[in-house]
């Protein structure tokens, strides 16, 4: 905070790296969410290929956008952000590319090893036993290099958003860990050390944490730095955000068994899940609205920073799903929504919506920051990007949506004697234009980010370069 | 001591955190040192010197 401090050099090598990766693995990972979408409405885009078919594409899909381009943007932005607000040059010195090649070996051992069958069938952790021990090894010089960095700041206090990265890194490390123990058989084929209702109950602590501390927690920290940053204005309430913080983890943790409602697991697991999951409300609301609030008097922004839109929607997108979350761990609700699309709406309008919206928007205000440039190649293909990633979201969403509520009451709908009034087929039937409309938006929201790469790739090669007198004051894009 | 006691106990000791946090976090007191941290972003640009700067010359003012 002391102007009288020199500027610190920067290590900005990984974070370059990580930022352009994530826009590359953003568009794979995309890519074969859309053919999956697809295979759903046109069966046979699977080419009776094993490799192809939706049980291994699936995981290579989840694993691609959440592992990959999620995980590269959270990890070149806490690399940029911790530097940034502790004034001081990242630590570890060979740990840093380590920490880039070896979380990207992860990526490529995942698409090689997913389709050729190879999985743990832990969903969101399938990939196998030597690929989770090198996973543990990227990630503890991961949390070197960040916490590191952090011990090496300028002043005493610890900016938020270093909090929320930091929850991530650490709550990460427990749950991969806590939730691989597995028996090798082979060098390919492993089983879990849980059974029965303890390895789903294991499983769903991961699962939700997973969303709850890689999925939310990460992405705060993002929110924390770069939407004061591109609002050019401190966060709304400094003093909520550490409130915030602290009611979010410490609520997060109990929510899991919300995924196990009218299963073997104990009642009283499945009414705390619940109960818990509900009072998750008031921190994601109180964040949520911390950041919106952020605008408060320059709203007028909005309507000429396409970057800042995105990072503002994405706030919008994030309030919404965590309203539906906690509606949806209601057991009554529960009872409707679970195993239908709906589901995979609700997800999606985190995944799209959330993670990937304010992903963009910090990866569009780093490409100039990082290359040295004055602002983005080109600002109108910025908005065009963020209509075709809005429209594209609502239609997955609220196709999702419709066939979640026509499953639902399809599948509980029974006669007077007692026997099923549809077949499950008839259900699948009823869903078929969902999926096409599903589809669709699928394609519009990939278009986007295609858009997005070619923007990156003109910035970074005939972007303009920054002025030197601009470059010591660093205006943002 | 019972189950119930010792959940009814952690529920109260949650609660007690929860209300001990946000007093102290919302103390007049340390109004300003948060207002600071909230600068933090800012530390390279025009906005975190020429508010840190203001800081210096009004308390050189006093």
């Amino acid at each position: 905070m002391d102007a009288q401090h020199p500027q610190p050099q920067y290590d900005y090598d990984a974070v370059r790296m990580f930022t352009v990766m994530a826009v590359v693995w953003g568009i794979v990972g995309m890519t074969v969410g859309v053919l999956l979408a697809a295979q759903l409405v046109w069966p046979v885009l699977n080419f009776d290929t094993p490799w192809l078919s939706f049980g291994r594409l699936r995981p290579l899909h989840t694993n691609a956008v959440i592992f990959a381009f999620g995980g590269c943007a959270l990890m070149g932005s806490s690399f940029f952000v911790v530097q940034r607000t502790c004034q001081a040059r990242l630590f570890g010195g060979p740990l840093i590319p380590f920490v880039f090649w070896g979380w990207q070996l992860v990526i490529v051992l995942a698409a090689i090893s997913l389709p050729m069958g190879y999985t743990s069938t832990k969903e969101y952790a399938e990939l196998e036993w030597p690929i989770d021990i090198l996973i543990t090894l990227v990630w503890v010089a991961y949390a070197i290099v960040f916490f590191g960095t952090i011990m090496r700041r300028k002043m005493s206090h610890i900016y938020v958003a270093n909090w929320f990265y930091g929850a991530f890194i650490i709550t990460v490390a427990v749950l991969h860990i806590v939730n691989s123990l597995a028996v090798p058989v082979s060098l390919t084929k492993s089983y879990s050390i849980y059974s029965g209702a303890v390895d789903a109950m294991i499983q769903w602590w991961y699962g939700h944490n997973a969303v709850g501390f890689y999925l939310t927690a990460g992405f705060l920290g993002m929110m924390y730095y770069f939407v004061p940053k591109q609002a050019e204005r401190p966060v709304y309430s400094y003093r909520l955000s550490i409130v915030h913080f602290w009611a979010l983890v410490s609520v997060y943790i109990w929510a899991g068994p919300h995924h196990l409602h009218y299963t073997a697991l104990p009642d009283w697991a499945q009414s705390l899940g619940m109960v818990m999951s509900l009072i998750l409300l008031a921190p994601s609301w109180g964040g949520m609205i911390n950041g919106m609030m952020t605008l408060s008097g320059a709203w007028h922004k909005l309507r000429t920073d396409p970057i800042l839109r995105f990072l503002v929607v994405s706030l919008s997108f994030y309030g919404m799903s965590t309203f539906e979350g906690p509606m949806m761990a209601i057991k009554t609700v529960n009872s409707l929504s679970h195993y239908t699309d709906w589901t995979i709406g609700h997800v999606h309008s985190g995944a799209l919506g959330w993670v990937a919206m304010i992903s963009i928007g910090t990866i569009y205000h780093l490409i100039p920051v990082l290359f040295d440039k004055e602002k983005m190649h080109s600002i109108p293909a910025i908005n065009l990007h963020f209509w075709l990633s809005t429209i594209g979201t609502v239609l997955y969403i609220a196709s999702m949506w419709v066939n979640g509520i026509v499953q639902g009451l399809m599948w509980r709908a029974y006669n007077s004697d007692g026997s099923l009034t549809y077949s499950f087929a008839e259900s699948v039937l009823a869903s078929h234009p969902g999926y096409i409309v599903r589809f669709i938006g699928g394609c519009i929201f990939l278009f986007g980010m295609l858009v997005m790469a070619w923007n990156v790739w003109q910035t970074i090669r005939n972007g303009e370069a920054l002025s030197k007198a601009n470059r010591s004051a660093e205006v943002a894009a | 001591m019972d189950q119930d006691s010792l959940r009814a106990l952690a529920t109260l000791l949650v609660f007690i955190t929860f209300i001990t946090l946000s007093f102290s976090v919302f103390r007049k007191s340390r109004k300003a040192y948060f207002e600071d941290a909230a600068l933090l972003p800012f530390a390279d640009d025009e906005l975190g010197r020429s508010v840190s700067h203001t800081k210096k010359v009004e308390s050189s003012n006093e």
